[in-house]
């Protein structure tokens, strides 16, 4: 499996997850600059990672979004190929459209760094696979606009689809939604993925749950295996 | 020129025309003025700052460069440094903290070091005025946004509250960064030919005379002095972060300068002067933000996010394209030469022309030292005030109030986890971070006692300085080095300026002692207003190595059925302790008694215990003394301890109590024959067990852990 | 021509704006009554050259789609007016 990590200025988590993804998934990482207007090789999977690309100016992701290489993103998508948004790359997504909705200032105002449980919604994709539907799984967050809007028609058809992967939620009951979302996030949505289950964002931060000295938990792994055993049973595309 | 304006007194502009053989012109005024200030110079602590001993085993660099480099092994270099920016947070607390942070993190970077992690001491006033409220958020919410868009952990801090800071809080931003040592930047390397390279931002007017600003007092006129305020752009940063690493990697560099107070000015003089040479800048060539600027506002200039970088002309180049690539300003603006002088040309025209020395060697005032007239109010305590009728209520006063509960609605708003190398981040009194790609730990202790130092700065600092090395002895680690920043009122009273000679005098003392080189440090003066000073607050950051991190000893992490113990003396001293204050009001009193021999003692039983693993946890005891250790041990642990101590001290000294080499371990039954004998020759009590859902103390309190917990994360019980 | 341009881009209606409503908690807090629909929103503020007044709207429309709003959460509005030729 061959991935590729889209910087763009300002992105800050890149680094964290080309070595989360190398250490857990053994797949080679490509660090493919904003400007290029192409992958070199073909990659199987294409992550864009959090950080503050474009200091968050003007709306977080809005310019990330114009770059050059999101061409070649959208069309690895369209192909079929794997696309991931963690954190700022959610929002980048979002952005792009290649995934519905806005992720809005927090309801606390304040930037939120903490543990967070989420539960996993539906595995009819191809990152959440291999997981189990309602089992809970911790990953850190830490964001200023984690808030996920949709107007109230676009949210029900979104539901109704079955395109939320990840909910926020009560480690110690299972349950999820709006009431354990820590940003407001309407229907306490962490991540949705695309009709065609080959592009998720989320909020949380699965990379900083994969090194297992390191004080973010190890819940991460368990969601890089569960790619790794969709690309390899499901196949790319 | 009215060299007064320029911060110069009648002595100072005397000697400068001595040095010249000439009166200097107003730019050249203006430029020795702003070097030979407070705030660049140091010229009031020099002379005190040579008595800390610098050298150590771990030592590559120690003071004179932009931070101090300890050796972390397997080829790792860590940078580190600690500095204030306290007048610009009074002031505009959001951009004040928030280029605070970003202008430590351009010295780390300046080593050749990827900054890798920030710690913050913030000493705010009287929590229930609105203007604390005000300050504190602002000062807050500036270092996050700051800090988290550049992608820097927070992995720890200091919060302390009293009512001396009110109109003049403290700021001070720590920063680190790992090096590979044979990619490690100097600005002692430039020579003659290299080209003196601006990376960054444009400038513009932002901070000009900023340097003089923090060598004054704060009066109602510097709140009009807005203007002087430096806008941070933590993007732009960024950019440089990554620029630099690139032109590092690639060996593009020959030396590296942070622009920080006086920016143009101070850096380019400073690696002029340290590397042996002379250097000419040409001033049309500075790329400006503003229209219509004057010489001396282009040296001066505080604009935040420049580096100035010394390049071999083979090698301009590709500096060049890699600042494009990055999107960063860059532009030549002057030479390296061999005369030893600092020359300004404006269009073909010298309108500089002095000396690097006079930049760079400035002189010392010797001001005069008294002790305080007060002296005797200090320590002066009164026993029949500080009895304790209720100890479960005043426990949980001290756990609940601002400056014992949980600061967690602070670092929660900090990134502590990017570049996925915390292992033990806030919340925990030693931060613990991995070093690249090796098993080895490093670890942080920040530490300040201004109670302390108010009634006794000797003693207070000594205290200060002991405790930051006793949070690492604890968790196992060989100490490498500190760094200072030391905030205090005006120098130019004596009864001021004894409390900065004694406080300096016992962080040297204690460093010595204890075998701890201070690589770095920073010193803020003129800390007060009209209506009062600060207390004397030094702040250290000590840095540890663990060669093997799974040999680190956290605290927080007791079991149940564990064996607790106190190593160390039952009882501390009550002397401006944490309990004193609030049963007083203000502090008085003396801490203890500094004892370096015990500290010695302590110390090789605490990294044995560590080393041996003998324990499931271990903490210092510290703020609100040993009853104050336990319960935030049972609280981070989640676990109900029981307490019995068989003593005939009075209740509120063998609870509250502090100072001293004293530690609280809970051991595995299984191990406590070993524990004990690691112990012998120290004082080492047995004192209860681990288990339950209280912290019941026979004969004193019994209270639910669940109650513990509220009063120290939510502040209230 | 040239012109000076204000891009006013508000939260559409419907949108959460908690900034908004923490403003207007807080001057409410402060004192001051009455207040309703208090929202927080930018202005971008630019000059451009264009042959017409309708060209340069038409410029900065076309600039507001493109990137400065986002349209699934903001609304804008522009104002221009001749500044120089």
């Amino acid at each position: 499996m061959k991935t590729a990590v889209v910087v763009f200025p300002g992105s800050n988590c890149d680094r964290d997850v080309q070595r989360a993804v190398s250490e857990s998934m053994k797949t080679a990482v490509d660090m493919v600059w904003h400007e290029e207007e192409n992958f070199s090789g073909q990659p199987d999977l294409v992550i864009l990672p959090g950080g503050f690309s474009y200091g968050d100016y003007l709306r977080s992701g809005a310019m990330a979004a114009r770059s050059p290489i999101i061409k070649a993103v959208k069309e690895h998508a369209a192909r079929g190929g794997l696309v991931l948004g963690i954190c700022n790359g959610f929002q980048i997504l979002t952005e792009t459209k290649m995934l519905p909705g806005a992720l809005l200032p927090n309801t606390s105002l304040t930037f939120i760094c903490s543990r967070c449980w989420v539960r996993v919604e539906q595995t009819d994709n191809k990152f959440t696979y291999g997981l189990k539907k309602g089992e809970v799984l911790q990953f850190p967050i830490a964001h200023h606009e984690g808030l996920f809007f949709l107007p109230d028609d676009d949210l029900k058809k979104l539901e109704d689809a079955g395109r939320v992967v990840f909910r926020y939620a009560d480690p110690d009951t299972g349950k999820a939604g709006a009431e354990y979302a820590p940003n407001g996030a309407l229907n306490g949505i962490a991540g949705i993925c695309s009709e065609k289950g080959n592009i998720l964002g989320l909020m949380p931060h699965p990379e900083r749950a994969t090194i297992p000295h390191l004080n973010g938990g190890t819940d991460g792994i368990r969601f890089w295996d569960s790619i790794a055993k969709a690309f390899k049973e499901r196949g790319a595309c | 020129m009215d060299y007064k304006s320029a911060g110069l007194s009648d002595s100072e502009y005397k000697r400068i025309n001595e040095l010249l053989e000439r009166e200097p012109n107003p730019l050249e005024t203006q430029l020795v003025g702003v070097m030979w200030s407070e705030h660049c110079s140091y010229k009031s602590t020099k002379r005190l700052l040579k008595t800390y001993p610098s050298k150590g085993k771990y030592v590559l660099q120690g003071q004179g460069e932009n931070a101090g480099v300890v050796d972390m092994g397997e080829g790792w270099g860590f940078a580190f440094k600690v500095e204030s920016h306290n007048h610009p947070s009074a002031v505009a607390p959001f951009q004040g903290a928030a280029t605070g942070v970003g202008g430590i993190i351009r010295d780390i970077i300046a080593m050749g070091a990827r900054p890798s992690v920030s710690m913050d001491g913030l000493f705010f006033g009287d929590p229930s005025l609105k203007k604390t409220e005000n300050l504190s958020k602002g000062i807050v919410e500036g270092i996050g946004a700051y800090g988290n868009a550049v992608g820097v952990p927070i992995v720890g801090g200091k919060t302390f509250y009293s009512p001396c800071y009110t109109d003049n809080p403290l700021v001070n931003a720590f920063s680190a960064g790992f090096v590979r040592l044979d990619k490690m930047a100097s600005s002692q390397t430039a020579k003659k030919g290299d080209l003196a390279v601006l990376l960054g931002s444009k400038t513009g007017r932002d901070g000009i005379a900023g340097a003089s600003f923090a060598s004054r007092e704060l009066d109602e006129d510097s709140k009009a002095s807005k203007p002087q305020i430096q806008i941070g752009d933590p993007f732009e940063e960024k950019l440089l972060i990554e620029c630099c690493m690139d032109l590092l990697d690639k060996d593009l560099i020959a030396s590296m300068q942070d622009m920080g107070a006086a920016g143009i000015l101070s850096s380019s003089s400073e690696i002029a002067h340290k590397s042996g040479c002379g250097i000419d800048i040409t001033v049309e060539k500075i790329p400006l933000r503003e229209k219509g600027m004057a010489p001396w506002e282009i040296f001066l200039s505080e604009s935040q996010e420049r580096m100035l970088l010394i390049v071999e002309e083979n090698k301009l180049d590709p500096v060049f394209a890699l600042a494009a690539h990055y999107g960063l300003d860059c532009a030549v603006v002057g030479m390296m030469t061999d005369s030893h002088r600092y020359r300004v040309y404006e269009n073909g025209e010298l309108i500089a022309d002095l000396p690097t020395s006079i930049l760079g060697d400035t002189p010392e005032v010797i001001w005069p030292s008294a002790e305080p007239a007060n002296i005797k109010e200090r320590i002066a305590i009164d026993p029949s005030n500080l009895k304790s009728i209720d100890p479960e209520n005043d426990l949980l006063s001290l756990i609940s109030c601002p400056n014992g509960r949980s600061k967690h609605g602070i670092w929660e708003q900090y990134d502590s986890m990017v570049q996925l190398h915390t292992i033990e981040g806030p919340g925990s009194p030693v931060a613990v971070v991995e070093v690249p790609e090796t098993k080895r730990a490093c670890l942080l202790t920040m530490e300040a006692e201004p109670n302390k130092c108010w009634t006794d700065p000797y003693m207070g600092a000594s205290e200060t300085m002991a405790l930051s090395l006793r949070g690492l002895w604890i968790s196992g680690a060989e100490i490498l080095g500190m760094t200072n920043c030391l905030n205090f009122a005006s120098p130019e009273a004596p009864e001021k300026f004894y409390e900065l000679e004694q406080s300096i005098k016992g962080l040297a003392d204690t460093c010595r002692s204890l075998d701890c080189p201070v690589v770095s440090g920073n010193v803020s003066l003129y800390n007060e207003t009209a209506s009062g000073q600060i207390y004397p607050t030094p702040l250290v950051v000590t840095a540890g190595l663990l060669k093997d991190r799974r040999k680190h000893l956290a605290s927080g992490n007791a079991g149940t059925g564990d064996t607790l113990y106190i190593v160390g003396d039952l009882c501390g001293s009550l002397g401006a302790s944490r309990y004193q204050v609030m049963k007083n009001g203000k502090p008085a009193g003396k801490t203890v008694r500094p004892d370096h021999d015990k500290e010695k003692l302590f110390r090789e039983r605490a990294m044995k215990t560590a080393a041996d693993g003998v324990a499931s946890s271990g903490r210092a005891v510290a703020g609100g003394g040993i009853a104050v250790a336990l319960a935030n041990e049972a609280i981070t642990s989640d676990r109900g301890i029981n307490i019995e101590i068989n003593s005939s001290i009075a209740t509120e000294e063998l609870l509250f109590s502090e100072g001293g080499a004293r530690a609280i371990y809970a051991v595995p039954k299984e191990k406590a024959d070993s524990f004990e004998k690691i112990w012998e020759g120290f004082p080492c009590t047995e004192i209860g067990t681990v288990g339950g859902d209280k912290f019941e103390w026979k004969d004193m309190f019994s209270v639910d852990l669940s109650k513990l917990k509220k009063a120290f994360t939510e502040g209230c019980f | 021509m040239i012109f000076q341009a204000e891009v006013l881009i508000t939260p559409r209606e419907g949108v959460l704006d908690t900034q908004g409503k923490a403003v207007e908690k807080t001057l409410t807090h402060l004192g001051y009554k009455g207040l309703d629909e208090v929202r927080v929103g930018k202005i971008v503020t630019m000059k451009l050259e264009a042959d017409t007044e309708q060209e340069a709207v038409k410029s900065l429309e076309s600039m507001c789609s493109d990137l400065l709003c986002n349209d699934l959460i903001e609304t804008f509005n522009i104002s221009v007016r001749e500044t120089g030729r």
